[in-house]
């Protein structure tokens, strides 16, 4: 198997400006992160919000500068390019936004939005609507509305444009951030369906962002958790989902709501965990000099050692890696 | 152990001016210490339901053209406007999606859930700031001064939502809707935030109206469910029973359509079309347009909300409103 992307120590800092509440503190959102994603896969990302899942996507699509780190595209370090050269790599990486509303042109014609970036590439009108057309139909929007604006069509139409939008470039690859949360329930079925024909018919590679785990795990081939900006676990779908090992994976599996299947946290007898006051609930604002592990205040499996020094992701084997230090027999 | 209707909803009309049809007869009943669920997607009536039985439907635009809404024996459309001030916010309250859309800003959080216990029981200052501290321990809050002191802003996402739950239940409700309370939080935080409500519907003995589009947020919560679909009731029934057995084409689908890692490596059942818009429901079943049973008498005739023939299959009430009721026709 070949490697499509590879990510390798991305950091990045927002500088604080010291306007509002930030006090000129730098942020630290993307925190050392590394994974790769081969080709014709789909990469899960999970966290809850706040987590910097958002601004991995962004980073890792150059639409944001990384502080420091690789990001390696199809055997060609991004980082190392000029801007123009990095130019003829951003078509063939595409995004697609959680809310479709705010990713479409309200003043522009869908025909005008969707043959914009074909423009740019100089590509001539009469192939630009064939190409449009050709799009639409294939993510199941009639042709003949393409001279319609955006706020004539349903939610999920919307996201469907979106969609075609991203492939007008030719894509190899598309980071899929949150693409049905906010769709109805009953519309969210159509959408991760045409994803998936996509991908086979037109051989994608996805980076798919969700908070939610029963999708993530749906979809997904491996799967990375997030936790205030560093990935806190990473493995094969099979082995995050039926053998996590994390304290902060264990959790979000346990919380997901209208499934009884408990995983027991490692060290903890009872099922009351830490975790119960108010205060503690909600995910920290990044920015703290860390020292020792950020799930520190939540774990139920901390020790003093866990304040000393920050554990780093370790083989458990299998192609699963953890950064936990209270984990027994990490390695196989 | 039958508990007696606390509220019932009777045929419920509204439409929104000019030509909305968006509650187009709901009728449902919610017993002493029930947790019912109300699920539904977004424009199917949830909220508009819930804001006529909170009394706090924007009229005009709003109507309510028909119906009736029994709480305790009394029809609320029918009192006057003092009275049902009285109701609101004492007897029925409401927790809402957005906290900090519904939390004034400019008040800190004691005096805003004190104006409540002044203005609905009459207490004094002093009383109703020891009643605060109180409630504020219940919803875990922490019983201490700085959360009294502080204003919205300084509070986080969760926390704001306990802050609204505690002023939901301050005047002790018999009835709390809780319209999406944890749809705007995180996974962790959700979990908390339906124990929190768990808890306090046992320790003071409340029945909740549990409104969510989230299937299964509501079968961690509720014990009877209602599915809500253009405006009308599809299916009623416990939540076992309905998890089980749904009978109504969009419940079964909705369920099959949910992603699940089980269904890895199959496409998920999906529904097609869209969601019906309020101004143009399909005539018939407005589920007819999207449904794989449909056939012509659908499109004709509404069907009416009717119990399943009680048999070895049934348990307890179970209603749905289709002409194809108990046809087979998915593996």
């Amino acid at each position: 198997m070949n490697r499509l992307v590879e990510i390798k120590n991305l950091t990045k800092v927002f500088k604080g400006s010291g306007f509002l509440d930030t006090g000129g503190k730098s942020v630290t959102a993307v925190d050392r992160v590394s994974f790769d994603i081969e080709k014709g896969t789909i990469f899960g990302l999970v966290g809850e919000s706040g987590c910097g899942k958002t601004t991995l996507a962004r980073v890792s699509l150059f639409l944001e500068k990384p502080t420091s780190g690789d990001i390696i595209f199809d055997s060609v370090n991004l980082c190392k390019l000029s801007t123009k050269k990095l130019k003829s790599f951003r078509r063939r990486m595409q995004i697609v936004f959680q809310d479709p509303n705010s990713a479409l042109n309200p003043k522009l014609k869908i025909e005008t939005s969707l043959s914009e970036g074909l423009k740019n590439l100089r590509v001539p009108q009469g192939e630009r609507r064939e190409k449009v057309e050709h799009l639409m139909e294939l993510v199941g929007v009639s042709p003949g509305a393409k001279v319609k604006y955006p706020h004539e069509f349903s939610g999920g139409q919307k996201q469907r444009l979106v969609i075609a939008r991203a492939l007008t470039m030719d894509p190899d690859f598309l980071v899929l951030d949150e693409p049905v949360s906010n769709l109805d329930v009953s519309i969210q079925a159509q959408i991760i369906n045409l994803l998936l024909d996509l991908k086979d018919e037109l051989s994608l590679t996805y980076l798919f962002i969700s908070h939610d785990l029963n999708l993530v795990s749906y979809l997904s081939d491996r799967i990375a958790v997030m936790y205030l900006g560093k990935i806190v676990e990473i493995g094969s779908e099979r082995e995050i989902i039926s053998s996590p090992l994390h304290p902060y994976t264990i959790r979000l599996l346990n919380s997901v709501p209208g499934k009884k299947r408990a995983h027991p946290t490692p060290g903890v007898a009872t099922g009351e965990q830490a975790a119960s006051g108010a205060t503690r609930g909600q995910v920290k604002k990044g920015g703290l000099p860390f020292r020792g592990c950020r799930y520190f205040d939540k774990c139920p499996i901390r020790s003093s050692e866990c304040l000393e020094s920050e554990p780093e992701l370790i083989d458990a084997g299998d192609e699963h890696a953890v950064a936990c230090f209270n984990i027994k027999n990490p390695s196989p | 152990m039958e508990e007696k209707a606390l509220l019932r909803v009777e045929n419920l009309h509204v439409t929104f001016e000019p030509k909305a049809r968006a509650v187009r007869g709901v009728s449902l009943e919610i017993r002493e210490r029930e947790v019912h669920g109300l699920v539904g997607e977004s424009g199917s009536g949830k909220t508009v339901t819930s804001s006529a039985v909170m009394g706090i439907l924007p009229e005009p635009p709003a109507r309510i053209n028909m119906g009736k809404i029994i709480f305790k024996g009394k029809n609320i459309l029918e009192l006057e406007e003092e009275e049902k001030r009285s109701i609101r916010g004492k007897e029925i309250a409401m927790v809402f999606q957005e906290p900090a859309k519904y939390l004034n800003p400019a008040f800190k959080i004691g005096e805003q859930i004190g104006e409540m216990l002044r203005l609905h029981l009459g207490m004094s200052r002093s009383e109703a700031l020891e009643r605060t501290l109180e409630i504020l321990g219940l919803v875990g809050l922490g019983a201490d001064k700085r959360i009294l002191n502080s204003y919205p802003h300084e509070l986080s996402g969760g926390m704001k939502q306990r802050a609204m739950i505690a002023m939901a239940i301050s005047c002790n409700p018999s009835l709390v809707i809780a319209d999406e309370p944890t749809t705007a939080l995180d996974v962790t935080l959700q979990r908390q935030i339906l124990k929190l409500i768990e808890k306090l519907k046992e320790s003071l003995n409340m029945s909740i109206l549990f409104i969510s589009h989230d299937l299964g947020i509501v079968r961690e919560i509720a014990n009877k469910i209602s599915v809500i679909y253009a405006g009308k009731i599809v299916e009623n029934a416990g939540k076992e029973e309905l998890f089980e057995k749904p009978l109504h084409p969009y419940t079964k689908l909705l369920l099959l359509s949910i992603p699940d890692p089980e269904k890895r490596g199959r496409r998920l059942k999906s529904i097609p079309g869209k969601v019906p818009d309020a101004s143009s429901v399909p005539s018939g079943c407005a589920f007819h347009p999207r449904c794989p049973i449909a056939e012509d008498i659908c499109s004709a005739e509404e069907p009416p909300l009717v119990p399943v023939k009680a048999g070895e299959n049934v348990r307890g009430l179970h209603l749905v409103a289709c002409h194809f009721t108990g046809k087979k026709w998915i593996e």
